[in-house]
C-alpha cells in the first residue's frame, strides 16, 4: 500500500545530475531540510558517470552532515497540487535484500527540477533491432560498467556525442567500424568560427578527432543510415550519402558488417514533471525543443518552482552546474537564509552576477550545440513507409502518413487516430520525432499545437504496489526505512545522511 | 422549413460526429465545428463500455438496445475498425445488500425482455477466473459489449466527410448569431458560418455553448478519472462494473456509503482501462492522487491478476451530467433553430449511434423511431429556482455533496 | 558472439553469479542487468506482440525496450536494475 507517512521539506531537488547536485550543494549547510531524489541506479546523471562500484558512491559523501536527505533510487511519479510529490522508492526487484519498493508522498515548499535530457533520433529501417542503441546507452555501458557496446560498432547521427563515443571506444580497445556523420565536412568546418568563444570545447573536439584519425577509423560525412540489417540482432548497417535535404543519393549505399550500432541526433529536455507542476514550457529548436521557461534566477512560471540544467534547454554540463548554483542562491534568498544585512551579502551578489554572465555564455554554447545536432527538416518526411516510428505500439510511418492525409495533423489527434505515443514510454522516444514528421509533412510548427501533456505516473507504476502486501507484514514507516542499514549498495534504499542535531 | 437547410453541429465528440454522419449519409447539408480535435473531449477520455444493464429500464434502456443493434451493422460500414465486441458484461455483487438491490433491478430488466440473469460466485469465477473469490455473485448479460470510443468518433467523422459533410477542427465557436429570435449562424475563429439549424453537441461544454445563445441549459461537467495499464495478456474477458457503480450513477446517497464503484475492461490491444470517479469539479480535467490510488487499489482487489500489470498513464474526462440523468435531445422552443443533443453523462458512447439516428430524423423533419418528448430541453423549467437546476456549470455542486464528508464510516 | 566485451583494468565490484534463462552468467556488483547481459553477449531481451526481438535502446530508463523478468517479477527495465548475487533473469517473457 501507499506509504501514508508524509514528510515535508523546505526544498526538494529532483534529479541528481550536475544541475541537481549543484543546486543541492549550494543549499546544503544552511539549516534547510532538503531532499535530493534520483531514479538512476547510480547517481550523478549522464555527465558524472563513473565506474559503478558499490563502495564508491562519492556523491552521497558530499552531503554528509549537511541537512540533505538522499532518496535513491527513487522515481518521482507525479507532482500534485500543494507540491505533493508522489514517489516510487527503491528498486522494484530489491525486495530480497531491503524492505522493498514502496510508494510514498513528500511535500516540499520549493521544488527544483533537474530532470535532464534524453536523446532524439531520426528513425530508419531496422532501428528496432537488438544491438541498435542510443549513443548514451553505449556511453553508459562503457563509462559506468566497463562493458563495450559490441565487438564492432558503427556510430551514426548528427550528435557531438558521436566523437566522444568513438574516442572512448577506441581508448578502451573497442573497434569502431564506421563513424557516419549526417553533416558535410564543409558545413562542420563552417561552424568552427562560432566556437571561437568556446576554446576548451574545441580543444576537446580536437583531442577526439586526433584519436579517431590515429586509429584510421572510416569517417563518412554527409552519410546517414539507410537500413540496419539482422535477424535477432543487428549484423550490419547500410550507409548512403545524403543530399542537403536528407534524401539518399542513389548508388551511394554501402553495407558494413557490425554487431552494434549507436545512434543519436541530438537531445530534448525532459519536461514531463515541470509540465505536471503547471510550469510554462516554450518551443525553441535552439533549446532542443520544448523546454521549461525560466527567469534569470531559474524560477519557472510557477513561484517557488525552479528548473535547472537541460530541463531549461540543452546546454551541456557546465550550464547545469551554473544554473544549479544560481537556483540554489535564489532559493537561499527567497527563504531569507541570506539577506542584505549580512556581511556576506556583497560577495553573494558579486558571485551571482558572475554566474549570470557564465550562464549566458553557456546558453550561447547550447544554441551552437543544438544547431550542430540538427537534421534537415525534410528528412523526417522522407522516412520509409515500413519504418517503425512508435516503438512501443509498433506504429509505422505509413500509418502516420495515412492519418495525416485523413486530416489528423496535430500531435494529439494523430495519437488518437493511430495510437502512436500511447505505449509504455508515453511518447518519450517518438514524441519529438512525430513533431518533426508533422512539421515536414504539413508545415505545422510544434508550438501551434501546444506542448505535450503529462500526467502521473510519468514512469510505469506496478499495480502490485497498491495492493495489500501478501501475508501482510505491516507497513514500514519512513523513519524505519531510513534507519535500515545498507551494507551493500544494492540494498541501500534510502540514505539518511543529515544529522539534524 | 426550407427544402435543404444548412445544419451546423457544434462539437466533434461521439454525439456530434454521429449526428453529422447520419445526416450526411442522407444527403443533408452539414458542417461540424470542433474547438480542438475530434474526440478531444470526453469521447477521447472515457472507457468503451456499452452496458445495457446499467441503463434505467424504460426509454433509456430502449435507446441503448437500439444503439447496440446499430453498432453491429456500423462496424462494417464505418471506415475505421471500431473494435465492437459483445463480450458480455458482469455487474459484480459484493455484499448481501447489493445482492438484494440487484435482484429487483434484474427482475425489472427481465420484465421488459432484457437478456440478463444473476450468477452465483462459482458461476462468475468460471466465466472470469481472474476475479477475486470475495465476489458474491454478479448480474450477467451476454448483450453487454465494448467498443473503441475514439475509433467510433473518428469513424463517424470520416464517414460523414465521405458523404460531403464539412468538418472543421480547431475551430472554436465564439458567438451564436440570432435574429428575431431565430438562429442565423455562428461566428467561429475562421469567420462567420451561416446556418438554419444549430445543434449543440458540445458534451460537457453544452451549458457554455447554450449560454452563448442566451439559453440556460443544466449540463454540468462530472469528472471521471481513469487509469490505463500496459498491454498485457488477457486477464479479463468481459466488461465489468461493480454494483456500487450503478448505485453511484443513480443514487448519490448510496454512492456515499458504498463508494463510487469500479469499472474495468480489457481493450483489443490488451490495455486495461480502470475507472472511475464521478466528481463535480467544474471543468478541471486533472487527475488527483487519491483517486488514482483508489481506482487502482479497488480494481486490483477485485481482479488480483492485475498484480503483474503496470499503470502507464491516467486521464480524466468530463461527462455531461443532467439533473434527471437523461440526455437533452431536441429543439429549444425559446429559440428557433437551436437544437440540443447533449447531456448523456456516461452513456454517450453507448447511445451515440441511436442519438445520431434519432436526431437526424428529427432534423430532416421525419418522425423519429423513438419519441423524443421525454428528452426535450423544455422539460427544465428555466424560471424556477429549483436547487437541482444548475446555473453556472463552473461552480455548481449538487446539494447532496454538500453533506459533510466522512460522516459515514 | 563469445568475445569478452568487458574492458580490462576496469575497477569493478565483487564478482557474483546471476542466472539468465537458467544459465549461470558472471557479473559484478554495481552492474546493471543491461550491462551484465551485454557483457555476456545477450542482446535480444524481449519480444513484441508480433514476435519481433527488441533489446536495450535508450539505456537510461525511458524507452522500456529492455524489459526482462527479474526474480519472477515481470517487465523490469534491465538498464535500471542492479544485479544481485543469485538473481534470476528471464528474457523473452
Amino acid at each position: 500500500m501507499t506509504e501514508r507517512y508524509r514528510n515535508t521539506y523546505h526544498v526538494a531537488v529532483i534529479g541528481a545530475g550536475i544541475g541537481g547536485l549543484s543546486a543541492a550543494h549550494t543549499l546544503a549547510g544552511q539549516g534547510l531540510d532538503i531532499v535530493l531524489i534520483d531514479e538512476n541506479p547510480h547517481m550523478g546523471g549522464q555527465f558524472l558517470r563513473q565506474p559503478a562500484r558499490p563502495d564508491q558512491d562519492d556523491i552521497c559523501g558530499i552531503f554528509l552532515g549537511s541537512g540533505v536527505d538522499i532518496l535513491h533510487p527513487a522515481q518521482v511519479l507525479g507532482i500534485f497540487p500543494d507540491r505533493r510529490i508522489w514517489i516510487m522508492a527503491g528498486p522494484e526487484t530489491g525486495a530480497a535484500a531491503g524492505p522493498g519498493t514502496r510508494l510514498m508522498e513528500l511535500q516540499a515548499n520549493i521544488l527544483v527540477f533537474a530532470t535532464g535530457a534524453r536523446e532524439q533520433y531520426l528513425p530508419f529501417t531496422g532501428w528496432t533491432l537488438p544491438g541498435v542503441m542510443s549513443l548514451g546507452a553505449a556511453q553508459i555501458l562503457m563509462k559506468s560498467h566497463g562493458v563495450l557496446p559490441g565487438a564492432c560498432t558503427a556510430i551514426a547521427g548528427t550528435s557531438p556525442l558521436m566523437m566522444a563515443l568513438a574516442h572512448d571506444l577506441l581508448k578502451n580497445r573497442g573497434q569502431v567500424a564506421v563513424l557516419a556523420d549526417g553533416h558535410s565536412l564543409l558545413w562542420k568546418l563552417g561552424q568552427l568560427p562560432f566556437f571561437a568563444r568556446h576554446g576548451s570545447r574545441l580543444a576537446q573536439g580536437a583531442r577526439y578527432a586526433a584519436r579517431i584519425l590515429r586509429h584510421r577509423v572510416r569517417v563518412l560525412h554527409s552519410h546517414s543510415i539507410q537500413e540496419a540489417q539482422g535477424q535477432e540482432r543487428v549484423s550490419g548497417v547500410v550507409f548512403a550519402r545524403t543530399g542537403p535535404d536528407g534524401r539518399f543519393l542513389p548508388g551511394t549505399d554501402r553495407f558494413h558488417p557490425v554487431d552494434s550500432l549507436a545512434v543519436g541526433h541530438g537531445f530534448v529536455p525532459n519536461i514531463e514533471l515541470p509540465v505536471q507542476a503547471g510550469c510554462r514550457v516554450t518551443y525553441n529548436p535552439d533549446l532542443g525543443g520544448w523546454a521549461a521557461a525560466v527567469t534569470v534566477n531559474m524560477e519557472t512560471s510557477v513561484k517557488g518552482i525552479y528548473a535547472v540544467g537541460e530541463t531549461t534547454g540543452i546546454g551541456g554540463a557546465e550550464q547545469s552546474r551554473i544554473q544549479g548554483k544560481i537556483a540554489g542562491m535564489a532559493i537561499l534568498e527567497q527563504l531569507a537564509r541570506i539577506h542584505p544585512r549580512q556581511p556576506r551579502w556583497d560577495r553573494f551578489m558579486k558571485t551571482r552576477h558572475q554566474l549570470y554572465v557564465r550562464a549566458d555564455e553557456c546558453r550561447s554554447y547550447g544554441t551552437l550545440l543544438n544547431r550542430m545536432c540538427r537534421v534537415p527538416a525534410t528528412a523526417y518526411g522522407l522516412i520509409p513507409d515500413d519504418t517503425v516510428i512508435c516503438r512501443c505500439e509498433n506504429i509505422t510511418m505509413l500509418t502516420i502518413k495515412q492519418a495525416v492525409q485523413n486530416g489528423f495533423t496535430s500531435w494529439s489527434s494523430l495519437k488518437k487516430a493511430t495510437r502512436c505515443g500511447m505505449g509504455r514510454c508515453q511518447a518519450r522516444i517518438c514524441g519529438p520525432i512525430i513533431e518533426k514528421i508533422l512539421q515536414a509533412l504539413t508545415g505545422t510548427e510544434p508550438e501551434t499545437t501546444g506542448p505535450p501533456v503529462s500526467r502521473a505516473p510519468v514512469k510505469n507504476l506496478p499495480v502490485r504496489l497498491l495492493m495489500p502486501p501478501a501475508g501482510n507484514p505491516g507497513q514500514v514507516s519512513l523513519p524505519q526505512l531510513f534507519e535500515h542499514p545498507g551494507p551493500r549498495h544494492s540494498e541501500i534504499l534510502y540514505l539518511r545522511l543529515s544529522n539534524k542535531a | 422549413m426550407r427544402s435543404s437547410p444548412h445544419i451546423l453541429i457544434i462539437g466533434g465528440g461521439v454525439i456530434g460526429t454521429s449526428i453529422a454522419c447520419h445526416l450526411a449519409v442522407q444527403g443533408a447539408k452539414v458542417t461540424l465545428v470542433e474547438a480542438k480535435d475530434l474526440a478531444s473531449g470526453s469521447s477521447g477520455a472515457c472507457d468503451g463500455l456499452v452496458f445495457l444493464q446499467s441503463k434505467k429500464p424504460g426509454v433509456h434502456l430502449q435507446m441503448a438496445m437500439e444503439s447496440l443493434k446499430q453498432f453491429t451493422t456500423l462496424q462494417n460500414q464505418l471506415p475505421v475498425p471500431v473494435e465492437f465486441i459483445q463480450t458480455g458484461g458482469l455487474v459484480t455483487i459484493e455484499t448481501p445488500e447489493e445482492y438484494r438491490i440487484m435482484k429487483t433491478y434484474v427482475q425489472d430488466q427481465q420484465a421488459i425482455g432484457l437478456d440478463v440473469h444473476l450468477l452465483d460466485r462459482d458461476q462468475v469465477l468460471k466465466k472470469e477466473p481472474g476475479l477475486s473469490g470475495r465476489i458474491m455473485g454478479a448480474a450477467y448479460s451476454p448483450l453487454d459489449a465494448r467498443i473503441n470510443p475514439i475509433h467510433l468518433t473518428l469513424g463517424f467523422a470520416l464517414a460523414a466527410r465521405k458523404h460531403h459533410a464539412r468538418i472543421l477542427t480547431r475551430t472554436p465557436v465564439t458567438e451564436i448569431l440570432v435574429k428575431h429570435n431565430r438562429i442565423t449562424g455562428v461566428v467561429t475563429s475562421r469567420g462567420p458560418i451561416h446556418a438554419d439549424l444549430v445543434v449543440n453537441a458540445a458534451g460537457a461544454a453544452a451549458g457554455k455553448v447554450s449560454r452563448m445563445a442566451g439559453i440556460q441549459m443544466p449540463v454540468i461537467p462530472r469528472r471521471g478519472q481513469i487509469a490505463v495499464t500496459h498491454a498485457g495478456p488477457p486477464v479479463l474477458h468481459h466488461c465489468l462494473i461493480s454494483a456500487g457503480y450503478i448505485a453511484a450513477k443513480y443514487n448519490p446517497e448510496l454512492a456515499r456509503t458504498a463508494g463510487q464503484g469500479i469499472s474495468m475492461e480489457q481493450t483489443e490491444t490488451g490495455n486495461l482501462l480502470l475507472g472511475s470517479t464521478r466528481e463535480f469539479v467544474g471543468f478541471d480535467t486533472g487527475n488527483t492522487l487519491g483517486a488514482i490510488q483508489k481506482i487502482i487499489a479497488d480494481a486490483a482487489a477485485r481482479l488480483p491478476a492485475l498484480a503483474s500489470f503496470q499503470i502507464i498513464r491516467t486521464f480524466a474526462g468530463l461527462r455531461p451530467w443532467t439533473p434527471d440523468g437523461l440526455p437533452i435531445l431536441g429543439p429549444v422552443s425559446a429559440l428557433d433553430g437551436f437544437v440540443m443533443a447533449a447531456g448523456h453523462e456516461g452513456d454517450g458512447i453507448a447511445l451515440s449511434a441511436v442519438t445520431g439516428e434519432l436526431m437526424a430524423d428529427f432534423l430532416l423533419d421525419r418522425k423519429p423511431a423513438i419519441n423524443l418528448e421525454c428528452f426535450s430541453p423544455d422539460r427544465f423549467d428555466l424560471r424556477t429556482t429549483d436547487p437541482l437546476r444548475p446555473t453556472d456549470p463552473e461552480t455548481w455542486r449538487p446539494p447532496v455533496q454538500a453533506a459533510p464528508q466522512g460522516r459515514i464510516r | 558472439m563469445t568475445q569478452n566485451l568487458r574492458i580490462p583494468c576496469f575497477a569493478r565490484g565483487k564478482q557474483i553469479t546471476i542466472r539468465v534463462n537458467e544459465i549461470p552468467v558472471t557479473a559484478y556488483e554495481g552492474d546493471t542487468v543491461h550491462a551484465a547481459l551485454t557483457a555476456a553477449g545477450i542482446y535480444p531481451l524481449r519480444q513484441t506482440g508480433s514476435g519481433e526481438a527488441r533489446g536495450a535502446f535508450c539505456g537510461m530508463g525511458l524507452c522500456y525496450e529492455c524489459l526482462v523478468t527479474v526474480n519472477h517479477i515481470p517487465d523490469q527495465r534491465a538498464c535500471m536494475t542492479l544485479v544481485q548475487d543469485g538473481m534470476e533473469i528471464r528474457t523473452h517473457d
